[in-house]
């Protein structure tokens, strides 16, 4: 069997004393699979992506990526998309691939212009001149553009109309390499289900509910979607 | 890496900072011109005496409010110009590690010591940069000043310059020294602007890292701590070595070196202290330097 892709064993986190965000979670996504990590807000989602991102450190527990530790060699394997702008303003989208191909070996470029071009995404516009959907796509573009072994996509489709969204899914699933894995963390679980493979329910900083999205609609007998609103109103009622 | 996170750095800076650089060479040329008035009032000011001339009064009064002006001007673009290069520099650093631009900056594949040295040595850069157009600048203006005087005989005699006996009395060995010192001062003041620039990073390193919700209140607190530890001793030798170096030269160009080789400690007294300044400098320096890399690996949390 491969080595998983990520491993992550009894994280904790917490950003005041006693009230923890992330609790003994254990979570595992081996390769080639695209997992959708589901979750009410404030569940944890987006802090767990920081800690595999190495943006935030865990107050204990292991984080392995591709079987190594989290290091700047580690970041080469990953290509991490937060949930807001972070590129900077003043920069051009055009400068912005030039510090992509500086920085990652792995950076395809013809294929980034590729995807721009067909966003109709002018590369010579300054990232401040963009509107906030635009630049979430050109953020979009640039790690997809990556040929990592793991990315993390922090509500890739949370800020962008409905039809760009069909286009960046296409792309997800399209430009990923076959033997790397997709982390989705997003609300709207309906436009993203049909590309995911797995799943993970995230609540109360624990993994409530996982596994192969397939295999979970058919035992339930209903979407991930209806599954998710089933299992979180039963955890809000409990 | 380090070569790519440098040109980065230097990029970041680098159209506003030669703006900047440009300007005020301008000014110190603008400034210059005024500045040249100042010798100029002297004679206006010996034949408005003999004359009584209400025109030459006025003239006089004028060009000396122009060359007062200009000097004022000078020292203050001078001042907003460095202490400006600086606050670009700790901003451009907080910006990049501490806001979301660190999602950026801290998912590159490169080690955050790298990452941080790369910001030292760019901030380095361009505060020596700094420096040396404010040299220049503060040189065109003194050029500007003596120029009257060189040209003119009448005004070198009104405002009792003397040229020909500048250097006169100092000897082969009283230069040599003065050399030494200067590039020992000048070494020491490199040192000194590195360890103030490791403490600004330290500071702000420690703000942003200690207190995730009141950055600002946060940055004045930890300036007020780490600054009362390393200010006094800094501020200390800065200006101590400034009004030496000022002694110096002027003692070198009066030719009264020799009053002033005869104190307790004599030049190696002198530059053996300089060393030291050198040393503890460089070493306040690496020790800011080394907290801010610790922080920045284990306690760096971008929410």
């Amino acid at each position: 069997m491969s080595q998983p892709i990520l491993v992550c064993e009894k994280l904790n986190k917490s950003y005041k004393k006693n009230v923890p965000v992330l609790c003994e979670l254990d979570f595992v996504v081996e390769p080639g699979r695209i997992v959708g990590l589901l979750g009410p807000n404030g569940c944890g989602k987006s802090t767990l992506l920081k800690l595999i991102s190495g943006l935030l450190q865990p107050n204990s527990g292991k984080i392995l990526v591709c079987g190594e530790e989290r290091s700047e060699k580690s970041n080469a394997l990953i290509s991490y998309l937060p949930e807001r702008p972070y590129f900077p303003a003043s920069m051009t989208v055009n400068a912005m691939m030039d510090y992509f191909a500086d920085y990652y070996d792995d950076f395809d470029r013809a294929l980034a212009q590729r995807m721009l071009a067909d966003l109709e995404i002018d590369p010579k516009a300054r990232m401040r001149t963009l509107s906030k959907g635009t630049k979430e796509k050109v953020q979009l573009v640039l790690v997809m553009a990556r040929r990592a072994k793991l990315y993390l996509l922090d509500e890739p489709i949370g800020g962008v109309d409905p039809a760009a969204r069909d286009y960046i899914l296409k792309t997800i699933i399209g430009n990923y390499n076959p033997e790397a894995s997709v982390i989705i963390t997003t609300h709207l679980i309906a436009d993203v289900e049909s590309v995911l493979d797995d799943f993970a329910f995230i609540d109360k900083g624990k993994v409530a509910m996982c596994g192969n999205a397939d295999e979970a609609r058919e035992q339930h007998g209903t979407s991930l979607d209806n599954l998710f609103r089933e299992v979180f109103r039963c955890s809000r009622n409990a | 890496m380090f070569k790519k996170c440098l040109k980065y750095d230097m990029r970041a800076l680098g159209k506003i900072w030669l703006i900047a650089s440009a300007v005020m060479l301008l000014l110190a040329v603008i400034c210059a011109l005024g500045v040249s008035c100042l010798p100029w009032t002297f004679t206006i000011m010996e034949q408005e005496s003999s004359n009584e001339s209400p025109f030459l009064l006025f003239l006089g009064i004028a060009l000396m409010l122009v060359g007062m002006l200009s000097y004022i001007a000078i020292i203050y673009s001078i001042a907003i110009f460095m202490g400006g290069t600086n606050i670009l520099l700790y901003v451009r650093y907080y910006l990049h590690f501490f806001t979301d631009q660190g999602y950026l900056t801290f998912t590159l594949p490169v080690k955050r010591s790298t990452l941080f040295w790369s910001k030292a040595v760019s901030g380095m850069i361009y505060m020596l940069g700094s420096a040396v157009v404010s040299v220049v600048s503060a040189l065109i203006v003194v050029v500007g000043f003596l120029l009257p005087s060189i040209i003119s005989p009448q005004v070198a005699g009104a405002m009792g310059m003397d040229f020909s006996s500048l250097f006169a009395h100092a000897t082969l060995g009283d230069i040599l020294c003065g050399i030494v010192t200067v590039i020992l001062f000048v070494v020491l003041m490199i040192a000194i602007e590195f360890a103030s620039l490791m403490m600004q990073y330290l500071i702000i390193t420690l703000a942003a890292t200690m207190f995730r919700n009141l950055k600002f209140l946060s940055v004045i607190i930890a300036y007020v701590i780490v600054g009362a530890v390393f200010g006094i001793g800094y501020f200390a030798t800065y200006f101590i070595w400034i009004i030496y170096l000022a002694l110096t030269v002027s003692f070198l160009g009066m030719g009264l070196m020799s009053l002033f080789t005869l104190p307790v400690l004599g030049w190696l007294g002198i530059w053996m202290l300089m060393l030291i300044g050198v040393v503890a400098a460089l070493t306040a320096g690496v020790i800011f330097a080394n907290f801010t890399m610790q922080r920045l690996e284990r306690k760096l949390n971008l929410a």
